[in-house]
């Protein structure tokens, strides 16, 4: 199928339906019906590489096949639009070095901590999990410390771009020159430096996958960029829900620009800061019980053992 | 206890009472609870229990109090969540409310009523008839929110009108917002008086593109060259049809021609940030007037509008139609948008090289070009566009760009590089550079079956290799060739035990098809639901179910587990000549099936036997639970309407009582292909 020429099977609009549908049920993302010729392009070319004559058929694929829900993140992917680069939206970043690490430095050292964990929930290509932890490396206010900074997506091909790390010319288009330096000549453009790499981590799981997040443990910061966009009021609150629960008393949520809680969450406080305001989980909030299969509170070191 | 928990022990205690788990006397305190979980919670268990006195009370006075936002809210939405069995009820509980309610409450009953559907209709016709504006307004939003649900639509659209005759502004635009959002169909007629006031002109406009009745065209086209209301009038035009058919179309595209600049500026702004379906529209409206002397403005919006939403049928032909001249200015698009927004790059190469494909055109080595540096780009969108581009303008040394691309790039892009390198050789002769892990492309016959060949691929250690090997299998014609192919049906991996049962439906001969049968038919027991399938599939092809004495291999796999066994199953039967009483038995057990697909399946080979008794169990089928059976069954009646009452009957008496829009649109094209007004 290209742009302008129909080649391909036509998708109907139950079809539309079902798949969307079923991408709701996996991801809690939700496409309103003026998606459906996004649909029918984009996941045209996915069921052809099936081999998969019609749509009826590529929507059993995606529910029956082994392969199915791994196909089913392949298609999530291919249906967003997901651009991301170094030092997207920089004047949060700006803020996150000046203000939010020291308050987070100062804060676990109270904890009698020496941890920082930062996590960017729908990571993508990886620009801004490298983004991070250049910041967190540059700041200087964490030498010695167990640092890591952990992306997640659903997609397993973006997954393995941000593994590699090398990233093309036009994902340094906004990237200060002062941060070159994090940065090496490779074939396919400029590859992520090793002392970079070595505090960053990547997993794939679904947002809205709550237990499996627990992996984590408890997590100073977290990134969640203009991804909550896609998703419907009820899964929004649910992920929210699941920041909450990840986040350290005191940590913070930064959302992308066009984001906020509202609607959405009063369990989060706003925090005003010399250049921004973000969210933050407030400080007087005692840890959460543990879950079953949370293994985060053992790893805290925050003082606070099970109950 | 931490806060936390105790808002957790909060909410788990609603949950409870909405299972039924525990009795509803804590219900009231729940729902003026501090934290929004807790009251979100509590609404839904109020919601659980409408029948009970107790709670629709508490309900009713969270409602009237004017204190507690968050209860009143809570009350709105247990109402709202209301089971339609207590349609009745829920009415007459709110409406005996309005007498006690202060003009600020009345707002929260109006919204409420919704939950009562039907019945609220004509209280909520009062309401809105009401002196007070806001409790007015309410009550249209109200009716906007039934009409939403799909309920009494034709009735909440007279309601509408009517209010669009009230002398206050807010409540004419909040019943000009709702005809919008509900989709209800007006007449022109209504909507002079909102036409003509500057304040509700733009949204009337916009609701103009729904409307009945004659002048609509004239009324659009007048007001597309005005600077306040060209964006909604083009969005209009679109929606009311005028750009797909004579006779305004001529004098449409006229006006578009001669709108100034400015005018044209803001439709390109309008298809770049407004919601998918009016940007579709402006882009539309602007791609119709053909090139101007701002063509490159409008194409880069039509490009940005194509990242994001993709084109509509009506836009990618009107785009279609800008010829070489849109090919120009496409590729100028490309190169400036490279590198830095790959993604617009990409879509703009490709639509150039579609463009460039079905005219005449001297861009063809600048499309390749530019293709060319998409591909060595390393972005899996722009080389996929490079890909696309090239399987058009590619030469034969692309192609080998396209096999080592491939290699590098891995399976996503594998198949795409793969049907483009077959087109390339397809249009300039060459031998295709073989592409070792791409999945088969080619049609039947274009590899003849060569036992030395297949022997040393099928021995690759890379199963990807194995199962190409076999795809990119013609017809196979010796018996020997079968059995070599059969062996593949031992592999270990999955993929080449299907690609070898597609080889094998390939088979050709009596004695080949029947070896090609005997061997699938092994895998019919003891391999996994999706190989099993496709041997269900390949037996099917091979008439392997031609025979009475075959028919009970497929009713066996009837009641398979899996739902994928049971459709292939069904698909199967739907071919063969299988019949009889055990047959009938083992359709009626799957159109009890959990699964919606496979009941759809069941009505599919249900209606390939058109007796009555299948009828009647497809009409009752227009009763089921899951909506895409519903809509299932409506198109297959639709088959029949022309010749036979009863189906026609039955949909009519569905349409009465169906809520779910695409499941009505369904029914109404059903019985439209049978010539009655749908």
């Amino acid at each position: 199928m290209t742009i302008l020429l129909d080649g391909g099977p036509r998708m109907r609009r139950d079809e539309f339906r079902l798949l969307r549908d079923l991408v709701n049920q996996r991801s809690g993302m939700y496409f309103d019906d003026a998606s459906f010729f996004v649909f029918e392009r984009r996941l045209r070319e996915r069921a052809r590489a099936l081999e998969l004559g019609d749509f009826t058929s590529y929507y059993q694929y995606l529910r029956f096949h082994p392969r199915g829900p791994e196909e089913l993140d392949e298609a999530i992917d291919a249906l967003v639009t997901n651009e991301t680069y170094f030092f997207r939206e920089e004047y949060q970043l700006r803020a996150f070095a000046d203000d939010v690490l020291p308050r987070l430095r100062a804060q676990a050292e109270a904890a009698y901590r020496r941890r920082l964990v930062i996590w960017s929930a729908g990571c993508s290509t990886g620009e801004e999990v490298y983004t991070l932890a250049i910041l967190v490396l540059r700041s200087r206010l964490f030498e010695g410390w167990d640092v890591r900074v952990f992306g997640n997506d659903i997609s397993r091909r973006v997954l393995g771009i941000a593994r590699r790390a090398v990233y093309p010319r036009h994902s340094f288009r906004a990237m200060p020159p002062q941060y070159e330096e994090y940065f090496e000549p490779d074939a396919g453009g400029r590859r992520v430096a090793d002392r970079v790499r070595a505090l960053c981590q990547f997993g794939h799981f679904n947002l809205m996958e709550r237990e499996r997040a627990a992996i984590l443990g408890r997590v100073d910061a977290i990134f969640c960029r203009n991804v909550l966009i896609y998703f419907d009021t009820e899964s929004r609150r649910k992920v929210i829900e699941s920041f909450y629960d990840r986040l350290q008393p005191g940590g913070f949520l930064m959302l992308g620009h066009s984001e906020s809680l509202l609607h959405v969450s009063t369990a989060f406080e706003l925090a005003h800061l010399a250049t921004d305001m973000v969210y933050r989980r407030p400080l007087g909030t005692a840890s959460l019980a543990p879950r079953p299969g949370d293994v985060g509170d053992a790893r805290s070191g925050d003082g606070e053992g099970r109950r | 206890m931490t806060t936390e928990d105790d808002v957790e022990t909060r909410r788990a205690r609603a949950l409870r009472i909405q299972r039924g788990q525990e009795g509803p006397a804590a219900i009231g305190a729940l729902l003026a609870d501090e934290d929004w979980r807790v009251r979100k919670q509590a609404a839904e268990a109020a919601a659980a229990h409408l029948a009970d006195d107790m709670v629709r009370e508490t309900l009713v006075l969270g409602l009237l109090q004017p204190d507690d936002v968050g209860l009143r809210n809570a009350a709105v939405e247990a109402f709202v969540r209301a089971e339609p069995s207590l349609a009745p009820v829920v009415g007459r509980a709110l409406v005996g409310a309005l007498d006690r309610a202060t003009p600020t409450a009345r707002k929260f009953v109006c919204a409420a009523l919704v939950g009562a559907g039907r019945e609220a209709i004509e209280p909520l016709a009062r309401l809105a008839d009401e002196d007070d504006v806001m409790t007015a307004c309410a009550a249209v939003e109200a009716l906007v929110s039934l009409a939403r649900r799909g309920i009494a639509r034709p009735a909440i659209g007279r309601l509408l009108g009517e209010a669009l005759a009230r002398p206050e502004p807010v409540v004419r635009l909040a019943a000009l917002d709702g005809l919008g959002a509900a989709g209800v169909v007006i007449e022109a007629d209504a909507l002079r008086a909102a036409l003509e006031d500057p304040v509700t002109s733009a949204a009337a406009i916009g609701v103009l593109g729904r409307a009945r009745g004659t002048g609509v065209s004239e009324l659009l086209l007048a007001a597309l060259p005005r600077e306040h209301t060209t964006v909604e009038a083009a969005i209009a035009l679109v929606r009311h049809g005028d750009l797909d058919g004579e006779p305004t179309r001529g004098r449409t595209l006229a006006v578009l021609r001669t709108l100034p600049v400015g005018l044209r500026a803001r439709l390109a702004m309008a298809a770049r940030e407004r919601g998918a379906d009016d940007a579709r529209a402006a882009a539309r409206i602007l791609l119709e007037a053909g090139p101007t002397e701002d063509g490159r403005d409008v194409l880069a919006a039509v490009v940005d509008l194509g990242v994001r939403a993709e084109l509509d049928p009506g836009c990618r032909a009107a785009l279609l139609a800008w010829g070489q001249e849109g090919v120009a200015l496409l590729l100028e698009l490309v190169r400036e948008r490279m590198p830095d927004d790959v993604s617009a790059a990409s879509w703009a190469l490709e639509a150039a090289a579609d463009l460039a494909s079905l005219c005449p055109s001297s861009h063809g080595s600048a499309v390749a070009e530019l293709a060319r540096a998409l591909l060595a780009h390393g972005e899996d969108v722009a080389a996929k566009a490079g890909a696309r581009a090239l399987a058009h303008f590619g030469t034969a040394e692309d192609a080998t760009l396209l096999a080592a691309a491939a290699q590098a790039m891995g399976p996503s892009f594998e198949s795409l590089a793969a049907e483009s390198v077959a087109a390339i050789a397809e249009r300039t002769g060459a031998a295709p550079p073989g592409i070792r892990r791409a999945r088969r492309t080619s049609r039947p016959g274009l590899v003849a079956a060569d036992g030395a060949r297949l022997r040393r691929d099928l021995a690759s250690d890379d199963p990807s290799a194995r199962a190409s090997a076999l795809d990119a299998l013609g017809h196979l014609d010796e018996r020997e060739t079968v059995e070599l192919v059969a062996m593949a049906l031992a592999d270990e991996d999955e993929e080449v035990q299907i690609a070898a049962l597609r080889a094998l439906s390939r088979a050709r001969g009596a004695d080949a098809r029947a070896e090609a049968a005997r061997s699938a038919r092994v895998l019919l027991e003891g391999a996994s639901s999706p190989v099993r399938a496709e041997a269900l599939h390949t037996l099917s092809l091979l008439g392997g179910f031609d025979r009475d004495d075959r028919s009970e291999v497929l009713l066996s796999h009837l009641a398979d587990a899996s739902p994928q066994v049971v459709i292939a199953a069904l698909r199967a039967l739907g071919v063969s000549a299988a019949s009889g009483p055990d047959v009938e038995a083992a359709l009626e057990h799957a159109l009890a099936h959990d699964d919606p697909e496979v009941v759809k399946e069941t009505l599919h080979v249900m209606a390939r036997r058109p007796d009555g008794a299948t009828r009647a169990r497809i009409v009752a089928s227009l009763a089921h639970p899951h909506w895409s059976v519903r809509t299932r069954a409506a198109e297959l009646l639709g088959n029949e309407v022309q010749k036979d009452a009863s189906a026609r009957a039955a949909l009519e008496a569905r349409a009465t009582v169906e809520t779910d829009e695409l499941v009505l649109r369904a029914i109404g094209a059903a019985l439209a292909s049978g010539g009655a007004d749908a």
